[in-house]
């Protein structure tokens, strides 16, 4: 009997929990979906793609071979499945069958080929042949199965092909088309292009013959609105339906609408003060772990960014998979800090510059003046310097032009080796702040060729637990992604990498 | 009269390849690599050199130049580094909507601060002058994102009589132009103001009254006409301010204008479109002046033209 009523009450829960939720409408096919945002994209050519606008829309029109989950995961894109040989020099892709390009060009292994030789041509000229480097050849096996080769064991590969400049681009359209490739791309993906009035608006229409599932909205339309409260106030008056990078100060306003929503999403890019390593005084390891006491990122990301951003201390945000969770930041103690820079020479204060971008991140100049009266509190004199964008970059590749700066990173494949190789190596081409440790270099190099994921993730643990004791730069926090949209906006998919994804999105 | 203006245009070619010269040396001289740019941090500096390849930036800086003043003169103004489309196209369409936006502002400005300014020389000195004179500070005061955000929180928001930002149907128009009207239409309306006064005192005007004629026929017949000089050249000046592109009024309602078009090309250090904008706006201005000066000789025929 009590058996009996045991299970009728769990019968009666599991029916209860897959019940639709009062008020969760299904998915209604139509609309117009309008996402206002600050920069319009530059090309529709994935292999020209340098930056994150451009690349939303690109990667709603083209498709690469795998994807990455939040997780950091491998999944199938174009691909079906996937193999690699004992060697680990030969990757093989089933690929998916069916599959046609905007202008019906079949989707097979030889249009794989074709794209990827393309990028690796130096005569297309594409600003991002390198991320194609690892690739030494690729070989037609089958209609459905492509080969690619490494020269070496490359255990990032899988990652590396998530990236955007190796989406797959119709031969036909790419050959006929040549560098007006660009306004008028062919790929596989949910949506094609509509029209595009370049710096006004770019309008995706769905793909009625996508081999998935097919997109609800009939038509996206990129709106290019260059000033934040202009976006905010027209996502409040209902003229757009969802925008990016809102403003933390306008996060109140949002909240408190009634038909608007905030989308919050973890983000792989971290916010960090660079030492210059070869510049004294922060060539003294004390130096540099007073600035990391004087630091307190709690009170920025509360007090500057109206508590939208996470804290921790290791370069790499934890949301990348293989990095470290649960370094905290250096704790905030003025005391320490004064003491450690007292040990260094430097009891009477130390003056510097700190050079900042202007526009680039969200708030980075009110985050660099705070950091700037966070020194002040030790003795440190930081004199703010904001050249433009361009003046700035140009700067930082002088090797001991600047002392401290501000400036963020993000991480292009999910996979710590592109980062790491990039910000930590030494010579590595973003490692502004000549950073210089042979045994991380070492174990760099070891961790791209251990095809392990458990010893890779050792010796990944090994670099990062290194570069915290090392504090090459302070952190001071990471990036947390704000979208805002319309209430009767759902579907919306919201990437770490800053992608997002409107081919399962809809409106009430 | 066309002699004359041939001859202007003729005496502005050096003008222009100062110009152009001009704004080669600068852009080309201030740090930043435009490959660079256009690659991003990560890039590899194979990458940015392949790229840098492409573009021609390799070569030195005569040769450069000398590559841009030969396409120059067959109508070719080359590439946009950053998108790689011709710049005549990135350009034409943006001075469109400039011009746009810049006849219908000057348009109302003039409107606005003529009847201002005469209606405060005409009551000179009393309550209404002050008046005046409080909103052409006011106007001029303004800074121009500020006073653009305050009419769209009130027409847009508020009110919801007028559409936040863009350039789609003609409402679209109403408030960045508004924006850039008051500040133009300040200036003016105290050119006017100044300008009339001076020539309601002059005896002339005296002359007129005693014939018995209205204090109306006086201002509009007699002294307007002669005050107008100064006030079309600060008209012709304002105009070439608005047809530079208000860059920061077409930022805030997203008016795709030239100005935007230009700052946003210097700071990615995208070069045939700043050397192209900028002489546009060169050659926008002389026609200005010149247009300006034939004016003057069609209000005052004392003064000939040459």
């Amino acid at each position: 009997m009590r058996i009996r009523l045991a299970w009728t009450v769990a019968l009666a829960l599991a029916w209860l929990a897959t019940a639709p939720a009062p008020g969760a409408a299904a998915p209604k096919a139509g609309g117009t979906l309008v996402y206002a945002t600050g920069t319009d994209a530059l090309t529709l050519d994935p292999q020209f793609v340098t930056d994150v606008p451009t690349a939303r829309a690109v990667m709603h029109i083209h498709e690469t071979l795998v994807y990455q989950d939040d997780e950091g995961k491998i999944v199938p894109g174009l691909a079906e499945s996937w193999s690699v040989s004992a060697d680990k020099l030969t990757w093989t892709f089933k690929l998916r069958k069916g599959v046609r390009f905007h202008d019906g060009t079949p989707f097979n292994a030889q249009a794989v080929k074709h794209s990827l030789d393309r990028l690796l041509n130096p005569a297309t000229g594409s600003p991002r042949r390198s991320t194609a480097q690892a690739i030494q050849e690729s070989r037609v096996v089958d209609e459905h199965t492509v080969a690619l080769a490494t020269a070496k064991p490359f255990a990032p590969f899988l990652a590396q092909l998530t990236a955007y400049n190796l989406a797959i681009l119709s031969p036909t359209a790419a050959d006929k088309l040549g560098k007006d490739y660009a306004s008028k791309p062919v790929g596989t993906g949910p949506f094609l292009l509509e029209s595009w009035k370049p710096g006004d608006k770019l309008i995706l229409a769905r793909n009625p013959s996508y081999w998935g599932q097919k997109p609800w909205l009939d038509r996206v339309e990129f709106r290019v609105v260059p000033e934040d409260g202009t976006r905010v106030l027209q996502l409040l008056a209902g003229e757009v339906d969802i925008i990016a990078s809102v403003p933390p100060i306008m996060l109140k306003r949002l909240a408190g609408a009634a038909d608007v929503r905030v989308l919050r999403s973890a983000g792989y890019r971290t916010i960090y003060i660079g030492l210059n390593n070869k510049v004294k005084p922060f060539d003294d390891l004390r130096v540099r772990r007073a600035v990391a006491h004087a630091v307190n990122p709690q009170a920025i990301v509360q007090g500057v960014l109206g508590g939208v951003g996470a804290v921790g201390g290791g370069l790499e945000s934890p949301a990348i998979g293989g990095a470290l969770r649960g370094l905290a930041p250096y704790r905030h103690d003025p005391a320490a800090s004064k003491k450690l820079l007292a040990e260094a020479g430097f009891a009477g204060g130390l003056k510097t510059k700190l050079y900042l971008p202007t526009g680039r991140y969200l708030m980075d100049r009110q985050v660099g003046e705070a950091v700037q009266a966070q020194l002040k509190e030790v003795g440190i004199t930081a004199e703010i310097v904001a050249p433009d964008w361009g003046a700035l970059t140009a700067a930082l590749n002088k090797l001991t032009e600047i002392p401290m700066f501000l400036m963020g990173k993000g991480s292009p494949t999910g996979d710590l080796d592109l980062t790491l190789t990039l910000v930590t190596q030494t010579g590595g081409r973003m490692n502004h702040f000549n950073y210089s440790n042979a045994e991380v270099d070492r174990l760099i190099a070891l961790q791209r060729q251990a095809t392990d994921p458990a010893e890779r993730q050792q010796i990944l643990r090994r670099i990062q637990e290194k570069l915290y004791e090392e504090v090459p730069a302070v952190v001071v926090f990471y990036e947390e992604q704000l979208y805002g949209a319309r209430s009767s906006v759902q579907g919306v998919e919201v990437h770490p990498n800053e992608s997002v994804s409107f081919a399962r999105a809809w409106k009430q | 009269m066309i002699p004359f203006a041939l001859r202007r245009l003729l005496l502005a070619a050096p003008v222009f390849a100062g110009v152009s010269l001009a704004v080669f040396l600068m852009i080309h001289l201030i740090p930043g690599d435009p490959a660079r740019l256009y690659a991003g941090l990560e890039a590899s500096q194979e990458d940015v050199e392949g790229v840098r390849r492409a573009l021609g930036l390799h070569e030195p800086l005569p040769v450069q130049y000398g590559r841009f003043l030969g396409r120059f003169v067959t109508g070719d103004l080359g590439r946009s580094l950053k998108t790689g489309r011709p710049v005549a196209e990135e350009i034409a369409a943006r001075y469109g909507s400039t011009v746009l936006l810049a006849s219908l502002a000057i348009a109302s400005a003039i409107v606005l601060g003529s009847a201002t300014g005469v209606v405060a020389a005409v009551w000179r000195r009393t309550a209404v002058d002050q008046a005046a004179l409080l909103a052409s500070l006011l106007g001029l005061s303004l800074p121009s994102f500020f006073l653009g955000l305050v009419l769209m929180l009130l027409f847009s928001v508020q009110l919801g009589w007028l559409p936040l930002a863009g350039n789609a149907t003609w409402r679209h128009a109403v408030l960045p132009a508004v924006t850039l009207a008051l500040p133009a239409a300040a200036v003016i309306s105290r050119m006017v103001r100044g300008s009339l006064v001076e020539v309601l005192e002059q005896d002339y005007i005296r002359t007129a009254r005693s014939k018995g004629l209205t204090e109306w026929v006086v201002v509009n017949s007699h002294a307007v006409r002669n005050a107008l000089i100064p006030v079309v050249t600060v008209v012709g000046l304002q105009l070439g301010y608005l047809l530079g592109g208000a860059v920061v009024t077409e930022t805030v309602f997203s008016w795709p204008g030239i100005g935007r078009l230009i700052v946003q090309s210097i700071a990615a250090r995208d070069f045939p479109v700043v050397q192209a904008g900028v002489l546009l706006l060169a050659v926008t201005f002389v026609t200005i002046n010149l247009v300006t000066d034939m004016l003057y000789a069609v209000l005052d025929p004392r003064i000939r033209p040459g």
